[in-house]
C-alpha cells in the first residue's frame, strides 16, 4: 500500500470496472448458455 | 479528485465521514463494521475493498468456468459423466462471493480495532476446489481417450 488516497480511489474504481466487466461477461455467458442449450439446461433441474 | 470519481457510491461513502464534524451520525453499514474502533488510514480501507473486489472476481471466474463446462457438456454429448461437477463449481462461486464479504468485514474490523487481521483460511478451500476440479476433468478425459 503506497501513494495517496486519490491514487488509491483511482485504484478502486479500476478494479470497480474490471469487477463490472466481469460480472456483465459472466452475465453473457449465461445468457448464451441458456439461448444455445436450453434442453441440455433442463436435464440439470428434471 | 477528478469528477468522474463521484459516481463511485463506495469511495464517496467512504471519504464522507472524513469531512464531517465529529459529532455527526455515522449511517454507513454494516453496524457491526463501523460501530467498533477508530477511523483507519482510507488508503487500508480502500486496499480492503480492492481486495474484496478481487473475491468477487475470483467467484465470477469460478461461476464462469462451471458454466463453461456446461456449455462443454451441450456441445460434446460423451462428457456427460460429471454432470454434478458444474453444479459443484458453480455453488464455489457463490460461496467464494460470499467469503470475500465476510473476509472484507473481519478485516475492516480488525483494522478498525488495530487487532491481527484474520488468516486467509478460504485458500484452503479454493486450493480444494481447484484440486477437485482438475482430478475429476484429467480422469474424465483419461476415460474418453
Amino acid at each position: 500500500m503506497s501513494g495517496p488516497p486519490a491514487g488509491q480511489q483511482e485504484r478502486t474504481l479500476l478494479a470497480w470496472r474490471r469487477t463490472s466487466l466481469a460480472l456483465v461477461g459472466t452475465s453473457l455467458v449465461a445468457l448464451h448458455l441458456a439461448l444455445t442449450f436450453p434442453a441440455h439446461l433442463q436435464s440439470y433441474c428434471c | 479528485m477528478s469528477s468522474r470519481l463521484d459516481f463511485s457510491p463506495s469511495l464517496s461513502v467512504m471519504m464522507a465521514p472524513m469531512e464531517e464534524p465529529d459529532d455527526a451520525v455515522d449511517r454507513r453499514r454494516p453496524r457491526s463494521v463501523y460501530s467498533v474502533g477508530n477511523e483507519p488510514d482510507p488508503r487500508v480501507s480502500l486496499a480492503n475493498e480492492r481486495t474484496a473486489l478481487a473475491w468477487m472476481r475470483t467467484a465470477l471466474a469460478v461461476v464462469a468456468g462451471g458454466i463453461a463446462l456446461v456449455l462443454l457438456e451441450g456441445a460434446l454429448p460423451e462428457w456427460r459423466s460429471v454432470t454434478w461437477l458444474p453444479v459443484v463449481i458453480c455453488l464455489s462461486g457463490a460461496f467464494l462471493a460470499v467469503a470475500g464479504i465476510v473476509r472484507w468485514a473481519r478485516v475492516e474490523r480488525a483494522v478498525r480495532m488495530r487487532a491481527p487481521l484474520p488468516a486467509p483460511s478460504t485458500m484452503l478451500f479454493i486450493a480444494a476446489v481447484i484440486v477437485l476440479v482438475a482430478l475429476v476433468v484429467v480422469v474424465e478425459l483419461w476415460r474418453l481417450t
